[in-house]
C-alpha cells in the first residue's frame, strides 16, 4: 500500500510538493495508511493539479477529452451502409439546363409513392415503419438515395442500405424505374432526353461512416464543457476568497 | 460540521500544530478522520487565503498557526452554525 500511496502522491503538482512535499511525506510516514487514503490522495492531487490550470488549459482538455470520446462513440456506430450504383449515359435535352433536367427528371420518377412502393416491396426500414410513420421511412429512403451528374455528362445513381443483396435490388429497381419514367413522361422522353443502363449495378462498395464530425461535435462540445467548467471553478473560488 | 477547512482552523484554535497533530485532534473533537489528501487540500487553501501561516521548524512537519483573519473567519462561521443548531433544537422541542 506504501507503494501505491507514494505513486498517488506523485500526482501533485510540481510547485505544490516544493511547498508541502517534505510535510506530506512525514505525515504519510506518521499514520497507519488505509485504502481509502489511496483515493483521498489521488482525488487530493487531480483536483490540485485542475486548481492550478488555467481556463484555456481546461478548455483545451476537455475539448480533446470530448473529441476522444465521440470517436469511441463513432465505432460502437453499427450505421455502416452498403452502397450500390448503376451509371446511365444520359443526352443532354435541346433546351433549358441540364441539371435542372436532371434534378425534375429525379423527382419525377423517384417520387414518393414509387419510394412508398419500393419500401414496402423490399420491407425497408422496418424498424422505423413500426414506430413512426411512412412519411419518416420515405424521408430515409430520400437521404439514401443519390443522383449525381458527372463530367463525362453521365448520370450516376445509388442507394445505401445496411444489407448489400437489398442495396443491390433497390438500385436495379430504381434503374428501371428511370427507363420507365423516360418513356412515361412525354415530356421528357419525346426524343430531347435519353436514358439507358450502360452498366449492371454494381455489387456495393462498404461505407464507413465518416468520423470527422463526429470528433468535431465532440470537440465542440467538449469545449463548451471545458469552459463552462473553468467559470464554475472561478466563481467558486471568488465567492470563498 | 464536516466542512475541513472550518475543523482544521477549529483544531488550530485551540493552540500551534503540524499535520499528524491536526488530524488526530480532528478525530478527537468531531470524529471525523480526514484523509492525508483532503486534510492537506484544506491546509493548502487556507494558507493561500491567509487564514492560517506556516510556522519556522527545523523538523520535517511543518506547524501551522492562526492568524487574525482566520480567527475572524472561524468566529463568523461558528456563530452562523450555532445559529442555525439553536433554531433547530428550538423547532424540534417545539414540534
Amino acid at each position: 500500500m506504501k507503494r501505491m500511496i507514494d505513486w498517488a502522491a506523485r500526482l501533485y503538482p510540481r510547485s505544490w510538493r516544493d511547498r508541502y512535499g517534505d510535510e506530506f511525506e512525514a505525515l504519510l510516514e506518521e499514520i497507519r495508511p488505509r485504502w481509502t487514503d489511496v483515493l483521498d490522495i489521488l482525488k487530493g492531487g487531480i483536483s490540485m493539479r485542475i486548481l492550478r490550470w488555467n481556463s484555456l488549459r481546461i478548455a483545451t482538455l476537455f475539448a480533446l477529452a470530448g473529441g476522444f470520446a465521440a470517436i469511441v462513440v463513432s465505432f460502437a456506430m453499427p450505421a455502416r451502409l452498403w452502397r450500390s450504383g448503376v451509371t446511365f449515359v444520359y443526352q443532354t435535352p435541346d433546351t433549358g439546363h441540364y441539371a435542372d433536367h436532371t434534378a425534375t427528371f429525379v423527382r419525377t420518377a423517384l417520387n414518393k409513392d414509387y419510394l412508398e412502393r419500393i419500401i414496402r416491396t423490399y420491407n425497408l426500414y422496418p424498424e422505423e415503419r413500426q414506430q413512426a410513420s411512412m412519411a419518416g421511412a420515405i424521408k430515409r429512403a430520400e437521404r439514401a438515395t443519390q443522383a449525381e451528374i458527372l463530367r463525362t455528362g453521365e448520370f450516376r445513381l445509388s442507394f445505401a442500405y445496411p444489407d448489400a443483396v437489398i442495396a443491390q435490388r433497390v438500385t436495379n429497381n430504381m434503374a428501371m424505374q428511370f427507363v420507365e419514367a423516360n418513356f412515361r413522361n412525354p415530356e421528357l422522353a419525346t426524343g430531347r432526353a435519353r436514358v439507358a443502363i450502360t452498366q449492371p449495378a454494381q455489387p456495393g462498395v462498404r461505407e464507413k461512416p465518416n468520423r470527422r464530425p463526429f470528433a468535431l461535435t465532440g470537440a465542440v462540445c467538449g469545449i463548451a464543457i471545458g469552459v463552462l467548467a473553468a467559470w464554475f471553478r472561478r466563481r467558486r473560488h471568488a465567492a470563498s476568497a | 460540521m464536516s466542512d475541513p477547512t472550518l475543523l482544521v482552523l477549529a483544531s488550530l484554535a485551540g493552540g500551534d500544530k503540524h499535520g499528524y497533530a491536526i488530524m488526530e485532534d480532528i478525530q478527537t473533537l468531531a470524529g471525523v478522520r480526514l484523509g492525508p489528501g483532503t486534510l492537506y487540500g484544506a491546509i493548502t487553501r487556507l494558507e493561500e487565503r491567509g487564514w492560517i501561516r506556516a510556522l519556522q521548524s527545523a523538523d520535517r512537519r511543518q506547524p501551522y498557526r492562526l492568524t487574525a483573519d482566520g480567527r475572524r473567519y472561524l468566529q463568523t462561521e461558528l456563530r452562523n452554525l450555532s445559529q442555525v443548531a439553536k433554531i433547530g433544537l428550538r423547532r424540534l422541542e417545539d414540534a
